[in-house]
């Protein structure tokens, strides 16, 4: 397994961002599949290579793996900032792809505490991209708490905007609302039970989930919940 | 320009190798798109050319991507004592194209740079793959390894050391070699082989030089073309750096004339 580390300028941010890539060294097009893993707030590209086992479990499975960094941006056009749903949407595969020769068949994401909202929301938005998406670490309830002024920080203003939260906003911004919404797909959702607003996710999407049995407080949960979600999801989805 | 740190599990060394990767600004141009594989010296790594030169800067404006690996000893050899240098740079070769499919296969877009040691490795690679690139360019570099033994031998090289025995262990062994550069050259001669473009330059003041002019008298001999060059200064990136933009240039050049640069 190879581990790059780089950093490029995305129009989308408007400023270069880091990102780091676990690669088969036949190159990203031998791939098995690829997962995205997805940072905690604030979180660096090498997290998870550092607090889970994650480079021995993907050459195992001679999976890549892109680890991208998202700042406090919830992965969301911000209100006040920059596209960063377009970037990891649109233009960091799209770079990926040219620049690695990524393949865009049999992509999974995962996530942990803000990277769990993202990677929730690719799944229910993108599931012709993603066969599965987990989450351990979220807090689903959060952007709806602060749309009705029950919590508040900074960081949340310059995702959502101020008070009141324009209703498109919420729209591709809240997990609970998308859920709602995006009842058709039947991708697979790997979820965490101790999750705050997990219960909501459920009954709004409306499909079976894969439950993950992992408590997920740290990183060593983090790791403990992304070791189950490869052995109950990709291994699964591998053998069909 | 996006710099890559790559660390790979590498066959040749048993154990982590590592590489970098810089993309130009324009690399989405993969018309103009070049790649130039840059050696370091001996005692050095991937990034101390890219600090100490501005090659980065260089390439970033001719749309020339920079694959430089890492090999501390850095004398591009499967050294007798020691690690498989000259398998480390080939495998580097071989992985940083498959991992990095953006970058050109087209010989005619492929180019070596080598910095002191590093410029062995230039023209060895050369040597042995002639068909994969279309120039190279060593500077204050022993491309006569066989002879650089010869002078270690007999207590006549400016200052090598056991580090080359350890390497090369002498000249008679690696006479005959993949490394022995001259008797490679002669022997493409012989076949009508057609090479990549040579370039070789030193110091006025550099240590280098005595072996360099060597060099230069025996591809003369061969009547095999050598683009020399004098820079002003000693074996150091003062003396390397204002040269860098030039070779690079003439690296790009359509023509096939050569000679002094």
């Amino acid at each position: 397994m190879a581990f790059v580390e780089g950093r490029e300028m995305f129009k989308t941010i408007r400023n270069s961002s880091r990102f780091a890539l676990l690669l088969p060294e036949d190159g990203a097009a031998a791939a098995e599949a690829v997962l995205y893993l997805l940072p905690v707030r604030r979180g660096l590209a090498t997290d998870w290579v550092r607090y889970t086992g994650i480079e021995l479990w993907a050459r195992k499975r001679n999976i890549a793996v892109v680890m991208p960094e998202g700042v406090s941006s919830d992965f969301c056009n911000m209100v006040h900032g920059m596209k960063w749903w377009d970037y990891l949407t649109e233009e960091l595969p799209e770079y990926l792809k040219t620049v690695f020769g990524l393949p865009e068949e049999r992509c999974f994401c995962f996530g942990a505490e803000m990277g769990a909202i993202a990677s929730t929301k690719l799944g229910l938005i993108c599931p012709e991209k993603f066969a599965a998406a987990g989450a351990v670490g979220a807090d689903f309830s959060r952007i709806s708490r602060y749309a009705l002024g029950e919590v508040h920080d900074h960081d949340m203003e310059s995702v959502y905007g101020e008070l009141p939260v324009a209703d498109e906003i919420l729209a591709s911004g809240d997990p609970l609302r998308i859920a709602a919404e995006c009842q058709k797909a039947e991708n697979l959702l790997f979820l965490n039970r101790s999750d705050a607003g997990v219960q909501q996710i459920v009954q709004a999407c409306g499909r079976s989930i894969c439950w993950c049995d992992a408590s997920a407080e740290d990183w060593e949960g983090y790791g403990n919940c992304l070791k189950e979600f490869l052995e109950k999801v990709i291994d699964k989805d591998a053998k069909k | 320009m996006t710099l890559y740190n790559v660390q790979y599990q590498s066959a040749a060394l048993g154990g982590e190798g590592e590489f970098g990767v810089y993309l130009p600004e324009k690399w989405r141009d993969t018309e103009t798109l070049k790649v130039l594989y840059l050696l370091h010296g001996a005692f050095s790594e991937y990034k101390s050319s890219l600090l100490y030169s501005s090659i980065a800067r260089y390439c970033d404006t001719r749309n020339m991507a920079i694959v430089a690996p890492s090999s501390h000893l850095g004398v591009y050899t499967d050294m007798v004592h020691g690690e498989k240098g000259y398998s480390m740079a080939k495998e580097v070769l071989q992985i940083s194209a498959r991992m990095f499919p953006v970058l050109p296969a087209d010989p005619d877009k492929r180019f070596i740079l080598g910095i002191s040691m590093g410029g062995h490795g230039t023209f060895k690679l050369a040597m042995e793959y002639p068909d994969q690139f279309r120039a190279v360019a060593a500077c204050s570099s022993p491309i006569d390894v066989v002879a650089t033994m010869e002078l270690l031998e007999t207590g006549r090289h400016f200052g090598g050391g056991a580090e080359l025995f350890h390497a090369f262990h002498s000249a008679d062994s690696y006479r005959g070699t993949p490394g022995d550069v001259i008797e490679m050259a002669r022997q493409h001669k012989l076949r009508g082989d057609k090479l990549p473009r040579l370039f070789l330059c030193w110091g006025d003041q550099d240590h280098a030089q005595p072996e360099d002019l060597v060099t230069v008298e025996k591809f003369k001999a061969l009547g095999i073309p050598l683009t020399t060059k004098v820079g002003t200064g000693g074996h150091n990136f003062d003396m390397w750096d204002p040269l860098l933009e030039g070779i690079l240039d003439w690296m790009l050049k359509e023509d096939e004339a050569d000679g002094v640069c």
